[in-house]
This record gives structure tokens, C-alpha cells and sequence, in this order.
């Protein structure tokens, strides 16, 4: 059994926590310091609003077509020396 | 040329991605055309030494990074240099937080702010913050593509965070969606 984490160890990891890469073992600590901390109650929803930002401006941008084009007949060229 | 096809199969799923990596880290979409177009000849003339089965995004990633350093780097306008307090790295949550506890105004900031704001990160938060919270790519393959420990991986992922934390705020209180403090 290891000892409980403080709020500034439960800061460091919240939000690699948030992106499942922390072990299971360490989430665990997390989520016990997390359900009786108030304070890393409210951080953890922070943290968690703020990913989901950066999630949503992940843009789903494509490669143009022309662009896409333009790349594939400079693979053919190269190709072709 | 079964090779050209094979190849094809190989890097075309991946060319959206790497499109997008391109935009992000150059800045410009004609720059980011250039820098996929450089990869994708890099990659094709670097085929032999791709190990067939591997992961073949981190591959295509990491040249286009190499790629990045060695032809546009240099060209790059860099933000303004940002700091953060090295000792107390919360001090930036906490100053955000303030005036608005669970973050709600993160959900009325525009994509085009955020992905402004990743835009002026420096360059190796930005590459980081990128590759794993645009792209989605798992810390163990951000660390591939950037050649550094997952550790580091992760320290400089909590400080880009925490830079992009206050820009989003200092940008809410720009718009009147927050107050700031005095």
C-alpha cells in the first residue's frame, strides 16, 4: 500500500490521468485523493474542461484534394527520377 | 512498381494527418505543403530502412519533424518567448482558475483561438502538445517521433498545458468572458 498523494502530486498526474496514461496503480491513488479533495474535485473538472477545448479544436482538417494532388505528382515524379 | 503501390497504402492514410502536423509547426499552409511534400520524398527515398509491420505515422512523423528542423526551422517566426514559474507551475491554474473555478469559459473559446494559441507555444511544447493533444498520439509515440524519454514527454506536455491554460484566459478576458484580476 503506498502512501496517499498530496494536491501537488494529484495536480501533476490529473491531466495525464485524463488521457488514460498513468498506471493503474497511480490512478487508483488519484482517484482516492480526488473523491475526498474538494479542492481536486473542482481542478479535475477544470483540467477536464480544458481538454475537452483542445479536443474539440483538434480540427478535423483534411489534406486539400489539389493539395493532396499536387503530392502525389511530385511522388511520381521522383519516382520516375 | 508494385513498390510505388505498396508504398502508396503505406503513407496515404497518414497523409492528413501529417498535413495538419505540417500546418501546426510551420505556421502556413503552403509551408506545410512543402514540408509533407519534402517528407513524402524523404520517406520514399529513405523506404529501405522502414521496417515492415512498425509503426509507419511515428515513422512518417519523425521524418516530418526532421524534415521541420533541418529546412524551416530557421524560417519560422517565433512568438513572443513565454515564461513559466518553474518553481510553482500551479501558480499559472491557480491565477486561472480564480474568477472562474470549473473552467467554463474554456467551453466559449473558439477552435481557431485554441489552435492560435498552441501556434505560439514554443517550439518544443508546441511540437509535443500537438503531437499527443491534437493528434492523439499515445506519450510512448510522441516520444518516439521526438527522440526523448516519455518522462520528458509528459514535464514539458504539464508546462505546455499550463501555458495554453493562461493564454485561453488572458484571450477570455481580452473578449469580456471573463473580468481577470487586477
Amino acid at each position: 500500500m503506498s502512501p496517499a498523494i498530496d494536491c501537488a502530486r494529484a495536480l501533476e498526474m490529473m491531466q495525464d490521468w485524463l488521457r488514460r496514461e498513468v498506471t493503474a496503480a497511480h490512478a487508483a491513488e488519484l482517484e482516492a485523493h480526488v473523491s475526498a479533495c474538494t479542492a481536486c474535485r473542482g481542478h479535475a473538472e477544470f483540467e477536464s474542461r480544458f481538454r475537452d477545448a483542445i479536443e474539440r479544436a483538434t480540427s478535423r482538417e483534411c489534406c486539400p484534394a489539389e493539395t493532396r494532388a499536387r503530392l502525389l505528382a511530385a511522388l511520381e515524379r521522383e519516382r520516375e527520377g | 512498381m508494385a513498390d510505388a503501390a505498396e508504398f502508396e497504402s503505406l503513407v496515404l492514410p497518414h497523409l492528413d494527418t501529417l498535413y495538419r502536423v505540417g500546418r501546426r509547426l510551420t505556421g502556413e499552409a503552403a509551408d506545410a505543403e512543402d514540408l509533407v511534400q519534402e517528407t513524402l520524398l524523404r520517406a520514399w527515398r529513405g523506404w529501405g530502412g522502414f521496417t515492415a509491420g512498425s509503426n509507419a505515422r511515428a515513422w512518417l512523423l519523425t521524418i516530418l519533424r526532421n524534415t521541420f528542423i533541418s529546412r524551416w526551422r530557421s524560417r519560422r517566426r517565433e512568438g513572443t518567448p513565454v515564461s513559466i514559474d518553474d518553481a510553482d507551475p500551479n501558480a499559472v491554474l491557480r491565477a486561472v482558475q480564480r474568477e472562474d473555478p470549473e473552467g467554463n469559459f474554456f467551453e466559449r473559446v473558439v477552435d481557431t483561438q485554441v489552435l492560435a494559441a498552441v501556434e505560439g507555444l514554443p517550439e518544443e511544447y508546441r511540437e509535443a502538445v500537438v503531437l499527443s493533444d491534437l493528434e492523439g498520439l499515445p506519450y510512448a509515440e510522441v516520444a518516439q517521433v521526438l527522440g526523448i524519454p516519455v518522462g520528458t514527454v509528459k514535464s514539458r506536455l504539464f508546462r505546455a498545458r499550463r501555458l495554453l491554460q493562461r493564454a485561453l484566459h488572458d484571450h477570455a478576458v481580452e473578449l469580456g468572458i471573463l473580468r481577470g484580476t487586477p
